[in-house]
């Protein structure tokens, strides 16, 4: 009982105290693997941190940072870590947990604007009901507390509830922690990608949007994903609601935007229409400038100091990387047993096989891209399933990947509807899985028993759960299906505040 | 005739003594190097143990250094190797490009100098080299093999010499200066082990059929799988 007040009373805090507690959770870890690096032989600091580091000095000694080998990452990394060198070894994991807690602000802020801007929208979609007094979002949030609401304002009540949420499984979400402190970089390119989406989702100019997702491109090249959806979501096609469910169609002239409020026939998406989806407008041809003008400046200039190897190592390679030693990925055994060898079976060949491996992400991506690209309160969603897709289809899969799902995931928890239960069984099956594959791959890696196999099986249903819960999550997801008929069991009662 | 007698006589009697003395001063090693591999799997440790019967004081002066010949099964990681180094527990260099990623048949040879002088004389010296073992293509069955080569041991005394007539190698002076060879004396020890044969789990290829099959038709079950959840979505709109 007291339990249950304590953890209540810990969730309301705000988000300073909030901030205070998960930094120092984190400086306590950076301590702590310290003091385990010194102590034990398996290390708590990742191996890409000692890369990073080195990598630095070639830097700080003027030389190009892909001297050292199985540095594949963008110069800028070496750059930013080089007081690792002259300063302390530590500086680059407080800069990782430091934009760790930079995402949680963005995370924050990026739902509060989506929740309040969805709520608006929604009120002149339905016109049911009488517009909400205009509810003036707070100037800092530092004193939403939560006695000062005004009691009408459901909206502000409802955004900073989900936001709050939001932030809370960022901060103390026990992946991101272990990446952050143990001097991987991700949290870098999770913070790009928020970034770029609250860009968007605020209005930026397009052009300033392009050039922020040229640049998280740039840095860690997944993003790149992203391209197709973002061009769509500025397309002159995109809509806020579905016609489909309501039939309640809001006069246009309502919104000042020019844009299509709602669409007139989604089914159409693969008809010859689609072509048309596709033709520019302003908006998206400055996307697609600022994003062409960092990405190749940068690798422009980069090239130019570092040469063919730069272009190898940060870019070519991540798309002819062929890696058969053992990992989460489905496509691992195949790719391990056909490696170095020529086959000529009929079943797969060395021409279909490439085809059924990389087809279905292929089409699983642009499919997203344009069904959820098109629906402009579906933006974060998409990013999160093609994140996940390109994930789990991947080629190659490290615990690591798994935080740039990590880090999408709190801004669609409002709009994803799961029971309790549903959600504790699925990240019970989730980790069941990873465990499962742990064991056959600690036997083979350190004891030196021929469990591949058994790896290839874990690996299998590792897969299936994935999908499982892919499919989970575009089941439940509310918002494509036009507006969220059920959001109101989710808002907090007003007792919730009081 | 009796002159150039005279005169051999002298020259023999001349270098006698030093002849002697060469046979007296030069130094005789007597070493024993016992090998254990711990661990299994694709990381393990070779354990040494460098002993050194009825040590001469002589041998002080003397720099001392195994040389281990690493073959394409297998790998030293330069990091890890610079890590032991900094925290002063192995004084070792690598000579040549190692490539942790390659597997077996791409992989190059590499060689691993361990300098003893740090641990001082020859008496007794533990040491603890960890080694990697590269995949291996994939086989019909079986295990894949590496063969571990056994370590040569290098002395190197500026003014004595080791006796018995081995056979002389280039080797660098020291972890410091790994660029400048110098010549080494190759000694033979007494060695307790047995050339080792190393077992590494390779993919089987009889497991190629169904794991190819298995594995895209559920990459390909799983991508229709989530494309009907999108487009039953909109149905269900429709209906509605």
């Amino acid at each position: 009982m007291y339990f249950k007040i304590i953890i209540k009373n810990f969730l309301e805090a705000d988000m300073v105290t909030h901030i205070i507690i998960s930094s120092i959770i984190r400086l306590l870890l950076i301590a702590y693997g310290v003091f385990h690096d010194n102590n034990y032989e398996v290390p708590y600091t990742d191996v890409d941190y000692k890369v990073f580091t080195d990598a630095a000095r070639h830097v700080v000694n003027g030389n190009s940072p892909y001297e050292r080998h199985t540095f594949r990452y963008s110069p800028l990394i070496a750059i930013l870590l080089t007081p690792n060198i002259f300063f302390n070894q530590l500086f680059g994991k407080i800069i990782f947990c430091e934009v760790d807690l930079i995402v949680a602000y963005f995370i924050r802020r990026l739902v509060y604007v989506n929740i309040i801007d969805w709520m608006t929208k929604y009120e002149s979609f339905m016109s049911k009901r009488a517009p909400l007094v205009n509810c003036i979002e707070p100037k800092t949030n530092k004193k939403n507390s939560k006695r000062k609401l005004p009691k009408c304002n459901a909206k502000v009540v409802t955004a900073i509830y989900w936001a709050h949420r939001a932030m809370l499984v960022w901060l103390y979400n026990p992946m991101t922690i272990a990446i952050s402190t143990r001097g991987n970089s991700d949290s870098i390119s999770c913070f790009l990608v928020i970034l770029t989406l609250y860009c968007i989702q605020t209005n930026w100019k397009p052009f300033v949007v392009g050039l922020l997702h040229g640049f998280a491109i740039h840095f860690r090249i997944y993003p790149i994903i992203y391209s197709l959806l973002y061009y769509m979501h500025y397309s002159s096609f995109a809509y806020y609601f579905d016609n489909g469910s309501s039939g309640i169609k809001p006069s246009k002239k309502s919104h000042k935007n020019k844009q299509i409020i709602i669409a007139n026939k989604s089914k159409e998406l693969f008809g010859f229409k689609f072509l048309w989806y596709l033709w520019p407008n302003y908006n998206q041809i400055m996307l697609v400038l600022g994003t062409l003008s960092t990405l190749l400046s940068l690798t422009v200039f980069f090239y130019y100091l570092y040469g063919y190897k730069f272009l190898y190592e940060s870019l070519i390679y991540h798309f002819v990387r062929v890696d058969f030693r053992h990992n989460f990925s489905l496509y691992f055994y195949l790719q391990y047993l056909v490696a170095f060898i020529k086959l000529s079976v009929w079943y797969t060949g060395n021409l279909w096989q490439p085809i059924l491996i990389n087809l279905p992400p292929i089409v699983l991506l642009l499919n997203f891209s344009i069904r959820y690209g098109l629906n402009k309160f579906s933006l974060n969603f998409a990013v999160l399933i093609q994140t996940i897709v390109f994930v789990i289809y991947n080629k190659v899969i490290t615990s690591q990947y798994f935080v740039w799902i990590m880090g999408i995931l709190p801004l669609c928890i409002w709009q994803i509807k799961l029971s309790k239960i549903a959600i504790i069984s699925m990240v019970v099956i989730w980790f069941l899985a990873q465990a499962a594959w742990l064991l056959p791959a600690y036997l083979l890696e350190f004891k030196g028993e021929d469990t591949f196999f058994h790896i290839w099986i874990q690996g299998v249903s590792l897969f299936c759960a994935h999908i499982g819960i892919l499919g989970r999550l575009i089941k439940n997801f509310i918002m494509p299906k036009g507006v969220l008929r059920s959001f109101e069991n989710r808002a907090p009662s007003d007792k919730f505040y009081e | 005739m009796y002159h150039l007698f005279a005169f051999c006589l002298n020259i023999f009697a001349f270098f006698l003594p030093l002849i002697n003395c060469s046979e007296k001063d030069c130094i005789n090693l007597d070493v024993t190097i016992t090998q254990k591999i711990e661990n299994l799997g694709f990381h393990r440790d070779l354990n040494w143990l460098v002993e050194t019967q009825n040590l001469d004081p002589k041998t002080s002066a003397c720099s001392v250094a195994l040389k281990l010949n690493i073959g394409q099964g297998m790998f030293v990681n330069p990091d890890q190797v610079d890590d032991l180094r900094r925290l002063k527990k192995l004084d070792a260099i690598i000579d040549g490009i190692v490539d942790i990623e390659a597997p077996a048949h791409e992989a190059t040879k590499h060689t691993v100098y361990i300098f003893l002088n740090g641990t001082q004389l020859l008496d007794k010296i533990a040491l603890k080299l960890p080694i990697h073992l590269r995949y291996q293509r994939s086989l019909i069955g079986g295990h894949g093999k590496v063969i571990l080569n056994k370590p040569w041991l290098l002395v190197r005394c500026p003014n004595s010499i080791i006796c018995g007539k081995d056979r002389k190698v280039s080797a660098p002076i020291s972890s410091k200066e790994a660029e400048s060879f110098v010549v080494w004396k190759n000694i033979s020890y007494k060695a307790q082990f047995d050339e080792m044969e190393l077992l590494v789990p390779v993919g089987n290829l009889n497991d190629y059929a169904y794991v190819a099959i298995i594995t895209c038709i559920l990459g390909c079950a799983g991508c229709v799988y989530i494309l009907s959840l999108t487009t039953a979505e909109d149905n269900e709109d429709n209906k509605k």
